[in-house]
């Protein structure tokens, strides 16, 4: 064959085009695979679990302090002595580099314990004379001309809660909270006492004072440890294993019982989280429960055991609590585990050597110290994202202050102590919630419309149509959001009943029409035919319609006695919103409903008409042949059409960000309003810290979103493809 | 065009004559079963068909032969009213089925169409099984009780000669089925109505030669037992089958009369041109 330029010409041009098409091809799917790798690798390290460095550098202790602590940037370990000096040492060389006397001790009193508050800002401290103080810890930083930090220690006055002694106390803790501090310890008498201080400023010195009130339990029994909840709550233990909680009455007068439970190992320690929403305690046993005050709807709050960690440690000594979140360290011998308290269990084991006393985190959670009876040893630490667990993430938790655990998605709150609530479960349910109440209006209504438009509608009325429903498809989403959040949510709230009977109406309306016109005479039928007939009846629909929406308000009155919105929840026990499920469900059929129309006329259109004859010819009615001949070939490309209408109403955001209140519960009532997985991330993601627990979760759920509509979308493309063989 | 219209129309006259000297005799001067008087019928504007006049004898077979374009399917369609189908056709006139005229608005199409079948040129078997296509009209009209059913299903696929084919496998799919194959079944779908008028339209003609035979076999067994109209470009195939036939021309009727006389003495000369190929 001679090759003619002509031919090269077009040779040329050929491959071009080809690999134009190629590049597009491969171009798409690579887009595709690049998103859901991204996904992957912003979420991957959730699954990440915590790590404690091998080894670390170890620092003599001068002599065996109280207690031990990092400042911020874990440079400078701050020592509480037996004589109430507080001594700040470089963490590199144990040079001193700064050293106060802040709690002005009697004559021969020591400081005998001090504990150290979960944000390691107050530290409680109990002297062998049986008083106790509040201790503010306080680090300034100093930088020199090249940058370099020193650090010394703040001053500060320590409140002291008890300040006449009887002998040493049996157990106390101190909780400051904004401007009350207070204060709980079994006296040397074997009594329970609550102290509340409340510190007064005075406007013209800016001298503190504290003032203080105290109850007094005279024999609460044989207490081992306790702990102060947020509120000024007693949790106490004791020998026998059981637990018992008291707060102050309102006036403050007396100590109330809030709570007891039966024996059981007995109580180790008693310790609160970070906020002191919630405390852990650690049995004999090894066993580590939360416990925490529940508000029930009415009543005051009373003690409640929202989890137990899902292990117990074996020989467990002591734990210490994370500064930031609600992770805890638990001392075995030898071993160190690290938990969550949200997630209850365990998350890494670690082997220790020998020696450890106690552990401590660092302020920012990158380092842990290891303590031993004449030694610091300080090691790196990264903790991950151990918040983010499959328990936290989907099954129901009891949080701070709720009485009973549930699916709650609430990320973030106003204060450092908030404990995260990022259950999945709301918002998945959410989109299947916004999903429903789309497509159950709009899968009869697009596939009957198809159904008529493809095989009833004449002439070119079918030909206007089509292209006219499509239009709809092109309205931006963030304009039916805000019709529906701005006119349709207070129009239906009004109507809500009118709203539901609509359909029903106009279905009966239509059989009626049918029957009487199957009755008209055939030449006033034959003149309004060739196409009209369905124009004259929507122009009924559209006047019945608006009539009966008109009088939905007074017909709420006269047929059930009260508006809607208030019949609902008296009646049925579904709390009505404004923005709810329904709004939703209609504005977002107006996006929904045109794609399924079009995807599915396509479909009835595509069955040979050929196969229609033959019904007909055989004697079948119009109806009969759209039954038995249209429908069935056409059926999988319905079904695709409505999977596609699906993986649309899943992967909608602007709609239902708008129009739903986005509030995250988990009830399926259509009067309520729900959280999709797509607003949410609308909502949270550019609010969320990069990097953080939060905005990973966040990745997590949009690939959980991506990988849905991923599916639905296949699964639509095959069946399309294999009912296209088949036919 | 086939071979037929090459011939000499004298060589079509010896496969009509053959053709009817083996056919038993019909019994002449039967009532009509249809009569067409005054048939005008339009698509919109335009009219396809001018005043035809026919009548159609219960039990003969009736080839409609004509160029394309001349109207003979279009009168095929009038007979069942399948051309309400098409939006904007009007017909004027009267096609009266044992003396009712069917564009009547007393008459019920759907019954009409049980009494006048129809198959089309291209076979169009439903996408389901062979058993299911022929019970589809019997079930339309209420018919679907199973020993019923399955008896009637046997009947007509034997009758449609398609029975020692297919018997084994009624319940696989009909489109796994010949052309030949498919056809036949569109007729024993066709004869599950139990019709009195069988209308084909060009039933043969997406056929190779062997399944047309097999058509043209079916249709001389179905003579005498239905009343059938076929239409045809075959002029051999119309010699072959039919009692009589009639010659459209740009929606007339020319002429009608015995196959056997059409083909060896046609009374006019348009006549005699198309069937020895001068044109079409």
């Amino acid at each position: 064959m001679t090759s003619s330029p002509s031919f090269r010409r077009r040779r040329a041009a050929d491959r071009a085009v080809a690999a134009l098409v190629r590049f597009g091809g491969v171009g798409v799917v690579l887009a595709v695979l690049f998103i859901a790798f991204y996904l992957v690798r912003e979420a991957l390290p959730l699954a990440a679990a915590p790590k404690l460095e091998e080894s670390g550098r170890r620092l003599p202790a001068v002599a065996a302090p109280v207690a031990v602590g990092v400042e911020d940037f874990t440079e400078a370990l701050w020592e509480l002595h037996r004589d109430g000096r507080l001594v700040l040492r470089d963490v590199a060389d144990g040079a001193e580099l700064d050293a106060a006397a802040p709690l002005a001790l009697g004559p021969g009193e020591t400081v005998v314990e001090a504990r150290l508050s979960p944000d390691q800002a107050t530290l409680a401290v109990a002297t062998s004379s049986g008083r106790l103080a509040a201790l503010p810890l306080a680090f300034a930083v100093d930088y020199d001309d090249d940058l370099e930090r020193s650090h010394r220690l703040e001053e500060t006055t320590p409140r002291w809660l008890i300040e006449e002694g009887d002998g040493p106390l049996a157990a106390f803790s101190v909780l400051a909270e904004d401007a009350t501090v207070w204060g709980a310890a079994v006296r040397g008498d074997g009594a329970l006492e609550l102290v509340r201080g409340r510190i007064k400023v005075n406007r013209l010195t800016g001298a503190e004072r504290l003032s203080r009130k105290v109850l007094r339990l005279a024999e609460p029994g044989p207490i081992t440890d306790l702990a102060l909840l947020e509120g000024g709550a007693v949790l106490a233990g004791f020998a026998d294993g059981g637990l018992a909680a008291w707060r102050a009455d309102r006036p403050f007068n007396k100590l109330e019982e809030c709570g007891r439970t039966p024996a059981g190992a007995a109580v180790r320690q008693i310790q609160p989280l970070i906020g002191a929403g919630s405390a852990l305690v650690a049995r004999a046993d090894g066993a580590v429960e939360r416990w925490m005050m529940v508000a029930p709807e009415t009543g005051r709050p009373i003690l409640d055991e929202a989890a137990e960690m899902s292990e117990a440690v074996p020989g467990l000594r002591l734990l210490a609590p994370s500064t930031r979140q609600r992770v805890f360290f638990a001392l075995a011998d030898r071993e160190l585990r690290i938990g969550h308290a949200t997630a209850a269990e365990y998350l890494a084991a670690v082997r220790l050597p020998a020696g450890v006393e106690r552990v401590l985190p660092s302020p920012r959670e990158d380092h842990l110290l290891l303590i031993g009876a004449d030694w610091v040893e300080v090691r790196g630490l990264e903790l991950g994202y151990p918040g983010v667990t499959a328990r936290t993430l989907f099954a129901r938790i009891q949080y701070e202050g709720s009485p009973a655990p549930a699916w709650t998605w609430q990320s973030t709150g106003g204060s450092d102590a908030y404990e995260p609530k990022i259950s999945l479960v709301p918002l998945i349910l959410g989109t299947f919630k916004g999903t429903l109440w789309a497509l159950l209006p709009s899968i009869p209504l697009a596939v009957l419309g198809a159904l008529f438009t493809a095989r009833f509608l004449r002439g070119r009325a079918r030909e206007i149509v089509k292209p006219a429903v499509e239009l709809l498809a092109g309205i931006p989403s963030v304009i039916l959001g805000f019709v529906g959040a701005l006119y349709l949510a207070p129009a239906m709230q009004d109507r809500m009943l009118a709203v539901f009977l609509l359909p029903f109406v106009l279905v009966l309306l239509t059989v009626v029409l049918a029957v009487g016109w199957a009755r008209l005479p055939l030449p006033s039928r034959r003149r309004l035919h060739e196409g009209w007939a369905p124009f004259l009846l929507m122009a009924v629909y559209a006047a019945v319609g608006a009539a009966l929406l008109r009088a939905g308000p007074g017909l709420e009155q006269a047929l059930l006695g009260a508006p809607f919105r208030e019949w609902a929840p008296a009646a049925l026990g579904l709390p009505f919103e404004q923005r709810n499920a329904a709004v939703v469900g209609l504005a977002m059929g107006f996006a929904v409903t045109p794609l399924i129309f079009t995807l599915a006329e396509d479909a009835f259109r595509n069955v040979p008409e050929t196969l229609a004859e033959a019904s007909l010819a055989l004697g079948a009615t119009p109806w009969q042949t759209s039954v038995r001949v249209i429908f069935p070939p056409a059926l999988p490309g319905v079904v695709a059409a409505v999977m596609l209408g699906l993986g649309r109403a899943v992967g909608e955001t602007m709609i239902v960000l708008m129009a739903t209140g986005n509030t995250s519960i988990t009830r399926l009532n259509i009067f309520q309003g729900f959280r999709a997985l797509s607003a949410n991330l609308a909502v949270e993601l550019p609010e969320a810290p990069h990097g953080e627990s939060l905005y990973r979760t966040l990745f997590l759920s949009a690939l959980l979103l991506f990988a849905f509509t991923f599916l639905v979308n296949t699964a639509a493309e095959t069946i399309r493809v294999r009912g296209r063989k088949e036919l | 065009m086939n071979s037929a219209s090459a011939s000499p129309a004298s060589s079509l006259g010896g496969i009509a004559a053959d053709a009817a000297s083996r056919r038993p005799r019909l019994a002449a001067g039967d009532a009509p079963v249809i009569r067409v008087r005054d048939l005008d019928f339009f698509y919109g504007s335009t009219q396809a068909l001018w005043g035809v006049e026919l009548d159609i004898r219960r039990g003969e077979v009736l080839a409609l032969i004509g160029p394309s374009g001349c109207g003979k399917s279009t009168f095929l369609r009038t007979l069942n009213r399948m051309n309400d189908t098409i939006p904007g056709t009007r017909a004027e006139g009267h096609v009266l089925l044992d003396e009712v005229d069917v564009n009547s608005p007393d008459v019920d199409v759907v019954e009409l169409r049980r009494r006048v079948g129809m198959v089309f040129q291209r076979p169009n078997p439903f996408p389901m099984s062979i058993y299911d296509n022929v019970a589809f009209g019997p079930r339309l009209h209420g018919r679907a009780r199973r020993a019923e059913l399955d008896e009637l299903v046997e009947r007509c696929l034997k009758g449609a000669a398609l029975w020692d084919e297919v018997h084994d496998r009624l319940k696989a799919s009909a489109l796994a089925l010949s052309g030949g194959q498919q056809q036949r079944l569109c007729i024993a779908r066709a004869l599950a109505n139990e019709p009195e008028v069988l209308l084909l339209d060009e039933p043969a003609s997406a056929l190779d030669p062997n399944s047309t035979a097999k058509i043209e076999d079916l249709i001389f067994e179905l003579r005498g037992r239905y009343t059938i109209v076929i239409v045809t470009h075959n002029m051999q195939q119309a010699a072959r089958v039919s009692d009589r036939t009639a010659f459209f021309l740009k929606g007339r009727l020319v002429e009608s009369g015995p196959t056997e006389e059409m083909f060896t003495n046609p009374t006019r000369l348009e006549t005699e041109q198309y069937i020895t190929g001068r044109f079409g």
